[in-house]
C-alpha cells in the first residue's frame, strides 16, 4: 500500500483518540476501555457526546476532501473547491430563508434547508453553464457569479430579518459540529457513504476528466454524462456535509491539494483526500474545543495562509 | 506501398461541418484507405483540424455521415470507437504533475472494464508503446519536465497504447526540430508497414509528406482539392490552387516521390478587396 496513505490512517487514528479523550472532562485511555466494558459515566461522555461528534467531524471532513478532489478534476483547476459549485453559499441562503422567513421553531429543519439550498445552487450553476454541453471554465465563471448573487441575497436577508433569527442563522453559517448526535450522523452516513463508494469506482474516469475534452473524448470518456454524474456526486457529498456541519470552508480545497503529490491516480488520491479532510476537520474541531471556537472558524486559519503559499509558488506560471 | 489502392476504412460522406452556425466545410466526402499513411495538407484555416475532429467522432457533422468500415460512427459508443480509432490533438493538455508512464497508461482506458485490475495485455501495450517511441528511459519523468520533442513522443506513446487500428494525428511534427520530425515520420511509416496501422496525419511540409506518405489529401477552403499518390497530386497547378504558391516540381533524387521547390507566394485579392498575401 502507498506509504502516504498508511501515514494518513495513523494520523487520523491518533486525532480520533485525542479527540475522544480531550475535553472539559478528560478521559484517559483506560476510561475509554472502561466505557467499552460498560462503565456508565465514561460511556455517557463517550457514547452520547464525544463519539458522535468525532465521527461526524471525520466523516464530514472525508466528504469535503473527496468533493474537493472531484471539483479539482472536473474544473481542471487545482485551486477549485466545492464552494465554486455554490454549495456553501446556496446552503447559507437556504438556512437564512428558513430561519428568517419561517415562524416558530425550525432548528430541526436547518440541515434539510441547507442541503436543499446547496442542491438548488449547484443545479442552477450546471444548467446556466450548459451551452450544448458544459466546459470547465464556464462552470467556474458561472459558479463565481451564482456564489456572489446568493451571498448578496443572504446579506440582504440578514439586514432585514429579526435580530434573534439572524443570530441563529449566522451561528449556523459559522460551521460547527458541536451539536452532533447519532441521528444526524446516521443521516449523513446514509447519504455520503454510497456517494463515497461510487466516486471511488469512478476513479479512472476522474483521472481522464482532468485532461482536455478532445483527449478524454478520443480515449472514450463519455464526457458530458460523466461530468454531470461527477457534479451530482460532489453536490451530494458537499451538500450532506453542509447539512450536518454548516458551511466549512477550505477543507475541500486543502485536503486534495495536500495529497496531490502522493499519486496522479484518483484510486489513491480519493482515499488520501478523504483521510486528509478527516484529519483537518477532526483537528480543527479538537483545537476548536480547546479555544472555544467552532471548527468552521478555524479551518480558514490554516486555509488562508496555505492558499497564499500556493499562489506564491505558482507566481511564475 | 504495394497495391496503389486499398479498401476504404474510414469515410466521410457528404458531410457539412461547422461551429456556431458557420459552416467550415460543405458536403465534403473523403475515404481513408486501410493500411495506408495518408497525409492531410492545406493552408491555415482550411479546416484540416475540423475534418480530423469530425472523423474522430468529437464533432458531429451538421449533415452527412462518417463511417468506419461501413458503419456510421454515431452508432458506436465512445468506448467502442476509441478501441478502433485513436486521435491526438495538436496541443493536447494533461494535468501538470502527471508522469510519462501515467500518461501512457491512460491510453488503456477504452479497453478496461470498470474496476477490472491492470491486465497483462494492458502492461504489454504500454511497454510496447514506450519502446516504439523510445520513451522507456523517461517513463518516470513528469511530463512537464520534458522537451517539446520528448513530450510529443510521450503523447504518441499514449495514443499507441490505445492499440487502435486507426491513428488520426493533428500536426504531430509541428513543434519538433528537423531530426525529430524525420524520426516521428519514420515511426509512423513503420507502424503502417509493420503493424498494418492506418494513419491520417495533418502535415505542413509537402516534401516530407511526399517522401513518407502513401497518399496525400489536399484541403482548400473546406473541400478536397486533390487526393491521391504524391506524384499525382503534387503538381505546380494544384499547389498553386491550394497554397497560392508558385514553384516547380522535380523528381526527388533520394527517394521515390516528388519534390516541390517554391519560388514565390502569389498575391491574391480576397472578397473583402484586401491584400491577402499568403506565404
Amino acid at each position: 500500500m502507498n506509504r502516504g496513505l498508511a501515514l494518513l490512517i495513523v494520523l487520523v487514528v491518533i486525532a480520533a483518540a485525542l479527540s475522544l479523550s480531550w475535553g472539559d472532562n478528560g478521559l484517559a485511555p483506560q476510561d475509554i476501555v472502561a466505557a467499552l466494558r460498560g462503565d456508565p459515566i465514561a460511556a455517557i461522555i463517550l457514547g452520547t457526546v464525544r463519539a458522535p461528534r468525532v465521527a461526524t467531524a471525520l466523516l464530514v471532513g472525508a466528504c469535503l476532501g473527496v468533493a474537493g478532489a472531484i471539483t479539482q478534476a472536473v474544473m481542471r483547476n487545482p485551486l477549485a473547491e466545492p464552494g465554486l459549485l455554490g454549495i456553501n453559499s446556496g446552503a447559507s441562503l437556504g438556512v437564512a430563508l428558513l430561519v428568517i422567513g419561517a415562524e416558530g421553531a425550525v432548528g430541526h429543519l436547518m440541515p434539510l434547508a441547507g442541503f436543499a439550498g446547496a442542491a438548488v445552487a449547484a443545479t442552477a450553476i450546471y444548467v446556466l453553464a450548459w451551452r450544448g454541453g458544459t466546459s470547465s471554465i464556464r462552470l467556474i465563471l458561472v459558479g463565481i457569479g451564482i456564489g456572489a448573487a446568493t451571498g448578496a441575497v443572504t446579506s440582504l436577508l440578514t439586514v432585514f430579518g429579526d435580530i434573534r433569527d439572524v443570530q441563529r442563522a449566522l451561528a449556523w453559517m459559522a460551521g460547527s459540529i458541536y451539536n452532533a448526535d447519532w441521528t444526524k450522523l446516521r443521516w449523513l452516513a446514509v447519504w455520503s457513504l454510497p456517494a463515497l463508494a461510487i466516486t471511488w469506482c469512478l476513479a479512472r474516469d476522474l483521472d481522464l476528466s482532468a485532461f482536455d475534452d478532445d483527449v478524454s473524448g478520443a480515449l472514450g470518456l463519455p464526457l458530458q454524462a460523466m461530468r454531470a454524474a461527477l457534479i451530482a456526486l460532489c453536490t451530494l457529498l458537499a451538500g450532506a456535509s453542509v447539512a450536518a456541519a454548516g458551511p466549512i470552508s477550505f477543507v475541500g480545497l486543502l485536503a486534495p491539494q495536500l495529497v496531490r503529490g502522493l499519486s496522479s491516480r484518483h484510486a489513491v488520491r480519493l482515499p488520501a483526500a478523504a483521510l486528509c479532510g478527516a484529519l483537518l476537520l477532526g483537528g480543527a474541531d479538537l483545537v476548536g474545543r480547546l479555544v472555544q471556537l467552532p471548527a468552521g472558524l478555524l479551518t480558514p486559519v490554516i486555509g488562508v495562509p496555505f492558499v497564499g503559499l500556493l499562489l506564491w509558488r505558482r507566481r511564475n506560471d | 506501398m504495394t497495391e496503389p489502392t486499398s479498401p476504404v476504412l474510414l469515410q466521410a460522406h457528404d458531410v457539412t461541418i461547422g461551429y456556431d452556425g458557420r459552416d467550415i466545410m460543405n458536403r465534403l466526402s473523403i475515404g481513408i484507405e486501410r493500411g495506408r499513411f495518408t497525409a492531410l495538407l492545406g493552408p491555415n484555416g482550411c479546416g484540416k483540424s475540423t475534418l480530423l475532429r469530425a472523423l474522430a467522432g468529437l464533432l458531429a457533422p451538421r449533415s452527412g455521415t462518417i463511417r468506419l468500415e461501413g458503419q456510421p460512427i454515431a452508432q458506436l459508443s465512445r468506448k467502442q470507437l476509441a478501441r478502433r480509432l485513436s486521435f491526438l490533438p495538436q496541443i493536447p493538455r494533461a494535468p501538470d504533475d502527471i508522469t510519462v508512464r501515467d500518461l501512457v497508461e491512460q491510453g488503456r482506458y477504452p479497453h478496461r472494464r470498470p474496476l477490472a485490475p491492470w491486465s497483462a495485455a494492458d502492461r504489454a501495450a504500454c511497454t510496447e508503446a514506450l519502446e516504439l517511441t523510445h520513451m522507456v528511459a523517461l517513463a518516470d519523468q513528469p511530463l512537464a519536465a520534458l522537451s517539446g520533442g520528448q513530450r510529443q513522443r510521450a503523447w504518441l506513446a499514449m495514443t499507441l497504447a490505445q492499440s487502435a487500428d486507426i491513428l488520426l494525428l493533428d500536426e504531430p511534427t509541428t513543434y519538433l526540430d528537423m531530426a525529430h520530425q524525420l524520426e516521428l515520420l519514420a515511426l509512423l511509416r513503420r507502424l503502417v508497414d509493420e503493424r498494418g496501422k492506418t494513419v491520417l496525419a495533418v502535415l505542413h511540409d509537402i516534401n516530407q509528406a511526399g517522401q513518407f506518405a502513401d497518399k496525400l489529401a489536399l484541403l482548400s477552403n473546406g473541400s478536397i482539392a486533390g487526393l491521391g499518390r504524391p506524384v499525382d497530386v503534387v503538381t505546380p497547378e494544384i499547389i498553386r490552387t491550394v497554397f497560392h504558391v508558385d514553384g516547380m516540381v522535380l523528381p526527388n533524387p533520394m527517394a521515390p516521390g516528388p519534390l516541390f521547390l517554391p519560388r514565390t507566394a502569389l498575391t491574391i485579392i480576397d472578397a473583402t478587396g484586401e491584400d491577402a498575401t499568403r506565404s
